[in-house]
């Protein structure tokens, strides 16, 4: 699914551009000095940018330092975007362009998944308080209308909470964030945690009292989101799907987040899932004896999570590519873990 | 007439006719809409199967409505057996009895009523009425029950508004010859007043019930979203309405899912015609009595 | 047995309780709105941006949405109402487009909102955007306000128009110099109560003014409205960032003290502008 370009080129292009004066060659490895410290390896998939170990390329470990015609390539974008710089590549004409930021331009339009909103506005406030000139505008509506909307070009930018199905038009796919998928109890119920197992029952309407999982005896309120929601496609594939259960009519569904929120924080009896920036006020289970946590998510081991998606045509233009590696880099991903969501890289 | 006056003239008709012709095309488009797209969705789903079945389910692709039919029917009679007793009797209250000074100061009250916000009422249901019910009767507090009284204040208002205007449009020599035959005020009320008041009461009720059974957000906020058929007051439900608001958002790139959207929409549109169509009976039959 | 005097006095003290209650009743819930948005209302909440939890947008996108709306509206329901009450002939056409009118003003918003989700933002713009949300609410309010205009035009006196003709004017000038002065103050009664819709409406904008926190520049930016915004805050919480459940929910109190007040202000100005026309026309007589 992921079409992230990879480009190799020439490291002297690069230096040139940041005008840095010199760079030594040790035996294996190749070290660039400057405010900001590269170190990368040939042929080894992780570098250390000012000493911290992370990988070139995170969706793709096979991306490496490679020597050729008796030179080094490096690849462009993870050198210039961890020097601030934007990258862009232009697959018509098979054209890369790196550009020093401040002079950017223009507007870009973005809709789609209400979930998203919260982030892609503030994604969008620091990226115009650092271009001026740029405008940017979120229109919600829904995931299905952000994927159809950039799939028409009626807008640059369509906003996903889910995967794409296969059903659905052919776009660029870039992820922005991940996100976990809490179940919240009201802080009243006596029960720490269930199974997924348990957890589809709920939700199937098969389990109906709190005692049959543990707890002491009351009617389960079930909340789930409206049909067409991403949180509910996630829920419905990582939990319902493989024990090839099927909603119960009688969840009350709700529209956002935060009226699942709100609704169990204040309902005794009351259960949900809402992404891991929601759990204020209301006690998040653990699942499978793992907690809801960041940490958990990242090394795998919490079960429901999911990316979110910017998606954009294939021949996007150059505002919007720089725009989106802004949301990805570490500027833009310091806001992802303000906003409650897990940066991608972690 | 001068050339001058004549071409104006001529542009005046013109314009004129295109603004009407315009509208005309609106309201023709609103129809065509409604019915192609509403009819798409007994089209995919059977006639049969979509007002009678309750399936809806986007991933299946299967949709049917009937209980929402149902949630829809049942929180507007709801609100009407309340609020039709409630609503003629401070009509009355406010024609025939109320000193000046307080009509002056309820009629214009009532008129700003009107005009709240649904999602204002919604939001006070949501705060005050929900926990109530729940800590109280059970159940999650979402339910038909909370759904009924939000209602009924919201058309409580209208139903006063309309059906103080009719009474007070009885001609006052119907009530001074009932007077003067010796009639209390009340028997002048209940026997004079009211039956001439009767084609103007119903349609007071009938544009309340519209308003009612067309209400989205108010209801949408505290009914609960369930697909499933109520079984008590406090039981949660799902109006076709409320099943509009809550996916027009994810269902706005069409397909079936938007048609059966509009099949709800058409449902509630033929409800609507028939209490309209039941109003304007009525009237017709007053004015031939009265 | 009692009385029929004492019957009436029962019924009587029946009816005034029944009012009261329910008055106070409706006060105190207007009340418990004013009380609890009080504290909120500051000027940097009213007047701050949306993306800080300002209501700047939704003031601003209201206002957007209601000159909007108007620019279609007005032409279009004074072209219509001109049109049936002075050119149209009695016809089963004229009968026909007067009937779908009234019936169209009995039609539940929301289906207005289905409307313009599958012509204006499907077909036309392609997207949610303050047009396709101001033909929405166009298409909504025409039968109310074609109905409130015909009504001024036909409560102008016939002897009038004739006056007009016998002085040798033609009949747009009549149109012009006669007719519409004299409806003005009754069409703008009616675009008063427009502006109270569009304030008030939330279901039929959900799908297709788009829900932006950003102000609004071009026509095709998607923006939300007061009466959206209190939607949205009542139904959506805060990720992170200090706030609560609770302080959003007296924002949204906030907001709705807003609308109500606005309300207030429309239909008084309406009954304003009522009374002026009244006296103008009894005047005449």
């Amino acid at each position: 699914m992921f079409k992230r370009n990879k480009i190799l080129s020439v490291i002297v292009g690069i230096v040139a551009i940041l005008g840095i004066a010199s760079f030594m060659v040790p035996s294996n490895a190749l070290t660039a000095t400057a405010k900001t410290t590269i170190e990368l390896w040939l042929n080894k998939p992780q570098a250390k940018v000012n000493g911290e170990t992370r990988w070139i390329d995170d969706t793709n470990h096979s991306v490496t330092p490679i020597s050729k015609w008796g030179r080094t390539l490096l690849p462009v974008r993870f050198i210039s975007e961890n020097f601030g710089l934007v990258t862009l590549w232009d697959a018509k004409e098979s054209k890369v362009t790196v550009m020093q930021g401040g002079e950017l331009a223009g507007t870009i339009s973005e809709a789609g998944s209400t979930s998203v909103l919260p982030l892609a506005e503030k994604f969008a406030l620091a990226f115009m308080k650092k271009h001026p000139k740029v405008r940017i505008s979120y229109t919600g509506g829904g995931t299905g209308a952000g994927i159809k909307q950039s799939a028409g070009g009626t807008v640059d930018i369509g906003a996903a909470s889910r995967d794409l199905k296969i059903s659905e038009p052919d776009l660029m796919v870039h992820a922005i964030a991940r996100d976990g998928v809490a179940i919240i109890v009201n802080k009243g119920i006596g029960i720490t945690g269930l199974t997924i197992d348990q957890l589809g029952k709920i939700y199937a309407g098969q389990v109906t009292d709190w005692k049959d999982v543990g707890g002491k005896s009351g009617k389960i309120n079930v909340y789930t989101r409206e049909e067409g929601s991403g949180t509910r496609d996630t829920f419905q594939s990582m939990v319902l799907d493989p024990a090839g259960l099927k909603m119960s009519p009688a969840c009350l569904a709700k529209k956002s987040n935060g009226e699942i929120q709100m609704s169990v924080q204040s309902d005794p009896n009351g259960i949900g899932y809402v992404s891991f920036g929601y759990t204020e006020g209301v006690k998040g289970l653990l699942l499978n004896g793992k907690e809801p946590t960041i940490e958990n998510v990242k090394n795998g081991s919490y079960p429901i999570s999911r990316r979110l998606y910017f998606l954009t045509k294939h021949n996007d233009n150059l505002l919007v590519q720089a725009f989106i590696a802004f949301c990805r880099s570490d500027e833009g991903q310091k806001i992802v873990s303000q906003e409650g969501y897990i940066q991608l890289a972690d | 007439m001068s050339k001058h006056e004549q071409f104006s003239e001529k542009l005046g008709k013109s314009l004129i006719f295109i603004f009407a012709s315009i509208s005309l095309l609106i309201l023709l488009s609103i129809v065509f809409f409604i019915f192609r797209d509403g009819f798409l969705a007994f089209k995919e789903n059977g006639f049969f199967h979509f007002i009678f079945g309750h399936d809806w389910n986007v991933q299946d692709n299967t949709f049917s409505v009937l209980p929402l039919i149902v949630g829809s029917l049942v929180v507007t009679i709801g609100a009407l057996l309340f609020s039709v007793p409630i609503g003629f009797s401070c009509a009355v209250f406010l024609a025939e009895i109320a000193p000046e000074k307080v009509r002056n100061i309820v009629k214009p009250a009532i008129d700003i009523l009107v005009g709240i916000p649904s999602v204002v009422f919604g939001l006070l249901g949501m705060i005050l009425l929900v926990p109530y019910i729940r800590d109280h009767y059970g159940g999650p507090g979402l339910s038909i029950l909370a759904a009924i009284i939000v209602l009924i204040l919201m058309i409580l208002p209208t139903i006063i508004a309309q059906a103080e205007d009719s009474i007070r449009s009885v001609p006052s020599s119907f009530k001074n010859a009932s007077l003067a035959m010796g009639a209390t005020h009340l028997q002048t009320i209940w026997n004079v007043i009211l039956p001439c008041a009767k084609s103007g009461l119903v349609s007071s009720v009938m544009l309340a019930s519209g308003r009612a059974i067309g209400e989205a957000m108010a209801i949408y906020m505290v009914i609960g979203n369930t697909f499933t058929f109520p079984k008590s007051l406090i039981d949660p439900s799902r109006t076709l309405t409320s099943n509009i608001v809550g996916q027009i958002e994810e269902a706005a790139v069409g397909g079936t899912h938007l048609h059966a959207l509009f099949g709800c929409g058409l449902i509630l549109l033929f409800i609507v015609f028939i209490l309209n169509s039941y109003s304007f009976f009525i009237k017709r039959r007053g004015c031939r009595s009265c | 047995m009692l009385t029929k005097n004492s019957q009436q006095n029962i019924v009587w003290s029946i009816l005034w309780a029944i009012t009261i209650l329910l008055m106070i009743v409706l006060l105190l819930l207007i009340g418990y709105v004013f009380v609890k948005g009080a504290p909120e209302m500051k000027l940097s909440f009213i007047f701050g941006p949306t993306t800080n939890g300002g209501l700047m947008t939704p003031i601003v996108g209201t206002l957007y949405l209601t000159i909007m709306t108007l620019i279609f509206l007005i032409p279009l329901s004074v072209g219509t109402a001109v049109y049936l009450s002075e050119y149209a002939e009695q016809n089963w056409f004229t009968e026909f487009v007067r009937y779908s009118l009234t019936s169209l003003a009995g039609i539940p918003s929301i289906i207005f909102g289905l409307f313009g989700v599958a012509l204006f933002v499907m077909i036309w713009f392609k997207k949610a955007s303050i047009i396709a949300g101001s033909l929405t609410l166009t298409c909504l309010s025409l039968p109310f306000m074609v109905a409130t205009t015909e009504e001024a035009i036909r409560s102008i006196p016939k002897a009038w128009r004739e006056a007009s003709y016998g002085l040798g004017a033609t009949k747009w000038y009549t149109i012009i110099h006669v007719v519409l002065p004299n409806a003005t103050s009754g069409i703008l009664t009616g675009v008063i109560m427009s502006i109270g819709r569009v304030i008030a409406e939330t279901a039929p904008l959900l799908a297709t003014v788009g829900f932006s926190a950003f102000l609004p520049v071009s026509p095709m930016d998607g923006t939300r409205t007061l009466a959206l915004h209190l939607f949205y805050l009542a139904t959506e919480a805060p990720t992170v960032g200090g706030l609560t459940r609770n302080d959003l929910l007296s924002q949204a109190m906030a907001v709705g003290t807003v609308l109500i007040i606005l309300i207030i202000l429309l239909n008084f100005l309406a009954k304003l502008i009522f009374n002026h026309f009244n006296q103008k026309v009894r005047g005449f007589k």
